[in-house]
């Protein structure tokens, strides 16, 4: 019983660091040029906006929760197929590439027609 | 042409900067700032230590249809168009920061860039004037860059169905076309 919640502790502990670390990281990306960081990160102008006042007090309590606040942006076959690649590539390193930016070219395609 | 603030002025002397060290062409420069010939060339000559070339600018848009270059052009427009969506930027901004984020992605692939910045603006100067669009593949759903007026009902992109000699010979296009495509 007592391993279940050290382990259950642990994991609440790394899920705090993910969360940490995004948030701060998104925010570095927002201060640091804010048009590149709203590609990079796929959130809409308000969220990065959000970010960008955030706190260290505030970015520590909405880190500490027992949730993941990013998930996958993009949740179609087609695109981890691309990004696994294993389909089409004749296991050439310029074919892992090529399938690389097809993923690059669908997911921000995507992307703009969330924006849009 | 006169300049009257002076903000202005280093605003566009950042930006002209900036393009230069991305590669850009004098024509780009010239183009995009109000700056002078004159000053433009003392500052291509400061930053880049030599004249920049000379000669006409690639005109034609059937280059950004070849194999290699659409996937290329493809992946610069997407994020081009992604950040003049979101942000509030000028348009040459928006194509600096586009490419940017464009030969990083490329670097990061292990690829050598073959869009050079001063095609990439003429790209950007194509969709402008409506002359190429970008059109969803039916199949991968990706858009890719086409002309704007072809039958793109069941448009399929290159990289679903690459063409029969697709990358054949690429060692070869890679070793040179990074010298050429200024």
């Amino acid at each position: 019983m007592s391993t279940i919640a050290a382990s259950n502790e642990q994991l609440l502990q790394e899920i705090r660091e993910v969360n940490l670390a995004y948030l701060m990281l998104a925010q570095h990306m927002i201060r640091a040029d804010k048009a590149q960081a709203l590609y990079r990160l796929g959130v809409s102008e308000e969220v990065a906006s959000i970010i960008d006042q955030l706190t260290p007090a505030q970015l520590m309590k909405i880190a500490g929760s027992n949730q993941l606040i990013l998930r996958f942006r993009f949740d179609d076959d087609m695109v981890w197929n691309l990004l696994t690649s294993h389909s089409r590539t004749k296991s050439s390193a310029t074919g892992a590439a090529v399938a690389g930016l097809h993923a690059n070219i669908v997911m921000s395609g995507q992307l703009v027609d969330v924006a849009a | 042409m006169r300049i009257k603030s002076i903000v202005t002025e280093s605003q566009q002397i950042q930006r002209a900067i900036a393009l230069i060290k991305l590669g850009a062409r004098l024509q780009v420069l010239e183009s995009e700032t109000d700056l002078s010939y004159e000053r433009l060339l003392r500052l291509y000559k400061e930053v880049q230590g030599e004249s920049p070339a000379r000669g006409m600018l690639p005109f034609s848009t059937d280059w950004f249809m070849t194999w290699q270059p659409n996937i290329h052009s493809s992946l610069f427009l997407n994020m081009y168009e992604y950040l003049d969506k979101t942000s509030e930027l000028e348009e040459i901004d928006a194509i600096i920061k586009a490419y940017e984020l464009y030969l990083e992605q490329i670097r990061a692939q292990g690829l050598e860039p073959l869009l050079s910045v001063t095609r990439a603006w003429r790209l950007v100067k194509f969709v402008d004037a409506g002359m190429v669009t970008l059109t969803p593949c039916c199949k991968c759903g990706g858009k890719f860059v086409t002309h704007t007026f072809e039958l793109t009902k069941n448009y399929i992109c290159g990289l679903c169905e690459p063409p029969a000699r697709a990358g054949k010979g690429k060692a070869q296009i890679q070793a040179s076309a990074p010298a050429t495509i200024q």
